[in-house]
């Protein structure tokens, strides 16, 4: 489904991901673990095909994902680590806006637009310029944005970020939901707690390297069975030189 | 308080300094060694727009000093006449001037005018109410009294900034020059000039703190549009002054400054403005003591007052809770399906962005009438001359689009990822932008048509024409700016004042001289041909920045090297050029006898297209790239058969040309005249027509022109645009066969995918044109 190979990003001599090797099968819901700094945000942005792989490949359902952007774009639905909005256009213009850009027509962007802010108990705030939102609101109108086409795959730059104890689990509820309706969902994040509540699989990635992968249960049982996510994720991410 | 008024002027140093030298950077060597670092962040691609800055500073600083002088000297001619010539004074009287007034009374109208540009666009050039965050509330948040920070923040206000030093400054020292201070007049000037800067620093702090506490965020932004427009406004009446508009006497600004009130005399533009006049250095010691008071008493009432504004803290109506605004839900407009979401967007922009609809629309009225005040000759009979006008209003439309296409995908700013997160193609939205902006700037040609309706009464068949030329070519330029903004642009840049380069508003604008060349071209046949160049332009920026865009958000990536059709079109241009060059240096080598021009024609035509040949394969070495043409080898399909036939056919109509040509009258006669006075070519012409031309032409129009092409458009559009500017190129008599042949040799090519194809089909055209002569 979404498949890295050999996938590298270089910047002058500083290489922020080396040869990763990424392989999400349909329906999974699968955590990009990582401190700051680690690659997760290029490696993202590789996959929606805004940054161009300096070596390697990065497909989703077999389509280059920077040579073949546009057309993947119709099965993926992204959400950045800051989402930025249009000044001056309000938050019901900018999913209606997303939505025609999806092919849909006015009366259809219109419905589903109205369906999508309610269910992010946005409707209230439709009316206001987007760019004044808080941090939780304009998280909430991107992933609107996201969901506007019903994509298969979702790629979710740090979703709960900056978001207070209460819209995170809003948010996280909501990814679950996804979840079950069997879309592929691929998250960063460095809040292990929600990466071990909603994924079925985890990668941790350190200095652009991936330095651990499979399940919080068997990674679980390589240190012993014992250690809890965060013990893993300082064990493994503090091992390169 | 003298530490934090010092803490705060080295603040703002220091960050000029900072950006003057992230210009400078540009032009240091990268210091790649220290690869054990830690994280270095990515460079931007940056041009040396500062140092450029840096070089200006003293030439406008020059002429900053010598307008004001020509002002002065204008104004005290005037001036002068109304008190001393009482001819004048009739004359000035009936044009509504009270009577005579005195110099130093218009000279503080002038100081007045002039401080006002400065203030007004000091407001403007830091984009001061647009910024979201109010960074006085961020330095109350330091342990400093509101007293005395006011005052720190006034006192490094009046400082540092550009303007006032460019404005105001030069233009009181040389009023003090004029006043008889000689050497002494920088220092008067200087003097006066920083009471000037005090004040309006205090005004700004007190009239922006006022607005951040009262007025919402987006008001504030709108507010900011007005002042940048509002500044240029007396900017330009000052500089009229001392340019075009001030040599007349009658000159209505004079008449302005003439009305200046005489108690203004008291102000302390009045003070500053007679202490630059005073005769002795008591006197003017005097004035710029009275004026010293009125300014320090003018910043402790300011203080004062916003002091008391402020007694309930800095926190105003905030961002937030200002932004909801009472609009009826959801406002059901017709869906105008005609225009794209992208398109509909764009519109919804422009009518709440009044920054952004000034920028665009606005601007170029303004810059208009500017030009008119600071040369009002050149305007003179531009309504009787269609072209001169269709030629302005385009300007006035390329200009237009300087401020609105050309920096198009900057206007995206942040929120470009949503378009890259979206199902189309990036260069399709550049396209639908560029025809977007390019159609809404048609408002000139047609308010043009209601111009001349207006104030001739008709429209003559030419002026149609001038006008539909002019509408056509906007709507291409449109084109061509929105794709060299993709080149202009710098999204990753968080500077906002640095995601344009200016460089390429020149490159457009130069760019776009060559419309203006077809609306003033005196046959319809250059008109033509400059439409078919501008078109290949759009069509070859088209190309370059559709493979430019996906690496636009990477900052290190950068698209493969491959042929193109602008390499192609700089191919053919090359070309041409050296050829010329080479004629013109024979010519001027044989210093005026007689010579022998045919084997110099051949000459040259082989010298530059060893050149151009060359050089185009040089490059693509160096840059490794796609596509270079191959000459020799396998045929893709077809064979030496279609060749023959392909050059065959193409000598047929060729010959059929000429045949019409010679014996009918049915075209244009010069085009009968050519052919029929055309004499027997001499012996040069043989090598030249079967062996240098087909080698080197079908290299440049099939191999990189159409080649180019190829890559991105479909196989008829390559052929009829390739063959096209293969036939402008060439006479107009000629056009037809040759656009034939250019298809004929193109055709050949797509199925061979070798040059020798085409190659031969020229040859086999070239022989029989060349050749029939001798036959008959």
């Amino acid at each position: 489904m979404l498949r890295t190979q050999q996938l590298t990003k270089r910047y002058g001599d500083f290489e922020a991901v080396s040869d990763l090797e990424l392989d999400v099968s349909p329906g999974e819901v699968y955590a990009f673990l990582g401190p700051n700094g680690a690659g997760k945000t290029t490696t993202i942005r590789m996959l929606m095909g805004i940054l161009v792989p300096t070596s390697g490949t990065a497909r989703i359902r077999g389509l280059d994902c920077h040579a073949d952007r546009a057309e993947l774009m119709r099965i993926v639905g992204y959400l950045p680590d800051t989402p930025t909005f249009y000044d001056f256009l309000r938050g019901r213009e900018i999913v209606e806006f997303v939505a025609q850009m999806h092919g849909m027509d006015d009366g259809a962007a219109r419905e589903r637009a109205a369906e999508l802010l309610a269910s992010f108990n946005l409707t209230e705030a439709a009316e206001d310029y987007a760019v004044n939102y808080s941090m939780g609101m304009k998280k909430k109108l991107g992933l609107a944005c996201a969901l506007i086409h019903e994509p298969r795959v979702l790629i979710l730059d740090e979703p709960t970020s900056g978001l207070d104890p209460r819209a995170s689990r809003e948010v996280q509820d909501r990814l679950l939901a996804i979840a079950g309706q069997g879309r592929t969902i691929f998250l960063s994040t460095h809040l292990l707690d929600m990466a071990e509540r909603l994924s079925h699989r985890v990668g941790i990635i350190a200095r652009g390297k991936l330095v651990a992968e499979g399940p919080v249960e068997q990674l679980r049982a390589v240190h012993g069975g014992e250690a809890t996510l965060e013990e893993m994720f300082l064990g493994a991410t503090a091992e390169a030189p | 308080m003298i530490r934090s008024i010092r803490l705060l002027v080295r603040l703002r140093l220091r960050r000029l300094g900072h950006m003057l030298s992230a210009g400078l950077s540009a032009f240091k060597r990268q210091d790649s060694g220290a690869s054990n670092g830690p994280r270095k962040a990515v460079a931007g691609k940056r041009t040396p727009s500062w140092l450029v800055a840096f070089l200006f500073a003293p030439l406008m600083l020059f002429s900053a000093f010598q307008l004001s002088l020509y002002a002065l000297r204008n104004l005290a001619r005037v001036s002068a006449a109304i008190t001393d010539a009482p001819a004048m004074l009739e004359g000035l009287s009936a044009l509504g001037a009270p009577g005579p007034v005195p110099f130093v009374v218009a000279a503080t109208g002038l100081v007045s005018i002039v401080w006002l540009a400065y203030f007004l666009l000091n407001i403007a050039a830091r984009g001061e109410f647009s910024a979201p965050q109010w960074d006085l509330a961020w330095l109350a948040t330091l342990p400093i009294a509101t007293g005395p920070l006011l005052i720190a923040r006034i006192a490094e206000r009046s400082v540092v900034h550009a303007v006032g030093y460019l404005l105001v400054f030069p233009a009181l020292t040389m009023l003090a020059w004029h006043g008889g201070w000689r050497w002494a007049a920088p220092f008067i000037g200087a003097v006066a000039a920083i009471m000037l800067f005090l004040l309006g620093a205090a005004l700004r702090t007190g009239v922006e703190a006022w607005l951040r506490l009262r007025v919402k965020q987006q008001v504030l932004r709108n507010l900011q549009a007005f002042v940048t427009i509002a500044g240029l406004a007396p900017m330009y009446v000052a500089m009229s002054l001392g340019t075009g508009g001030g040599r007349d006497p009658s000159f209505f600004v004079f008449d302005w400054l003439a009305a200046t009130p005489e108690w203004f005399a008291w102000t302390p533009f009045g003070l500053a403005t007679q202490a630059a006049l005073a005769t002795a250095p008591f006197e003017a010691a005097a004035l710029l003591a009275a004026l010293a008071v009125e300014v320090l008493a003018s910043v402790a009432i300011i203080v004062g007052a916003l002091q008391w504004v402020l007694r309930h803290g800095f926190v105003g109506g905030g961002l937030r809770e200002s932004s909801r605004v009472a609009t009826a839900p959801s406002v059901t407009r017709k869906p105008r399906s005609w225009l794209s979401p992208i398109q509909r967007k764009e519109i919804l922009l422009l009518a709440r962005d009044r920054t952004f609809l000034m920028q665009t629309l606005l601007v170029p009225i303004v810059v208009g009438v500017a030009q008119y005040l600071i040369n009002p000759g050149a305007f003179v009979g531009a309504l009787e001359s269609p072209r001169a006008l269709g030629a302005a209003v385009f300007g006035v439309g390329a200009y237009t689009l300087c401020f609105s296409a050309l920096p198009t995908l900057n206007a995206e700013g942040q929120a470009l990822w949503m378009l890259f997160a979206a199902p189309i193609r990036m260069d399709k939205v550049v396209i639908e932008k560029g025809l977007f902006w390019g159609s809404l700037v048609t408002f000139w040609p047609a308010a043009m048509a209601v111009t001349l309706l207006v104030a001739a009464g008709e429209i003559t068949p030419s002026a149609w024409f001038v006008i539909a030329l002019v509408a056509i070519g906007l709507p291409i330029y449109g084109v061509i700016a929105s794709c060299l903004g993709v080149f202009a642009c710098r999204p990753l840049e968080k500077d906002k004042m640095r995601r344009v380069q200016a460089t390429w508003l020149y490159v457009f604008m130069l760019l776009s001289s060559l419309h203006t060349w077809a609306i003033f071209a005196e046959s319809l046949w250059a008109t033509s041909a400059s439409l078919v160049l501008s078109c290949l332009l759009a069509l070859a920026l088209w190309q370059k920045a559709t493979d430019r865009l996906p690496y636009l958000l990477d900052p290190t990536a950068a698209p493969a090297s491959s042929v193109s059709l602008a390499d192609g079109l700089i191919a053919a241009q090359a070309f041409f050029v050296v050829q010329g060059v080479v004629v013109l240096l024979v010519k001027l080598a044989s210093e005026g006898e007689p010579i022998d021009i045919n084997p110099i024609l051949l000459a040259a035509f082989c010298s530059a297209a060893a050149v151009t040949w060359g050089l185009a394969r040089l490059i693509y070495w160096r840059n490794g790239t796609a596509g270079v043409p191959g000459t020799f080898g396998r045929a893709k399909s077809g064979n030496i058969v279609a060749t023959i036939g392909g050059g065959l056919a193409a000598a047929t109509i060729g010959v059929a040309w000429l045949t019409l040509l010679k014996t009918t009258d049915l075209l244009p006669a010069a085009w009968h005249e050519v052919a029929q006075k055309a004499s027997l070519p001499g012996w040069w012409m043989v090598p030249l027509a079967v062996l240098a031309a087909p080698v080197f032409e079908e290299f440049i129009f099939r191999g990189l022109v159409f080649g180019g092409l190829r890559r991105t458009f479909g196989a008829a559009t390559s052929v009829l645009a390739s063959g096209a500017i293969f036939g402008i190129v060439h006479p107009p008599a000629s056009f037809v066969p040759v656009f034939a042949m250019g298809c004929v040799a193109a055709i050949v090519y797509e199925r061979a995918g070798k040059l020798w194809a085409p190659m031969g089909v020229h040859a086999i055209y070239n022989g029989v044109i060349v050749g029939l002569p001798f036959v008959t």
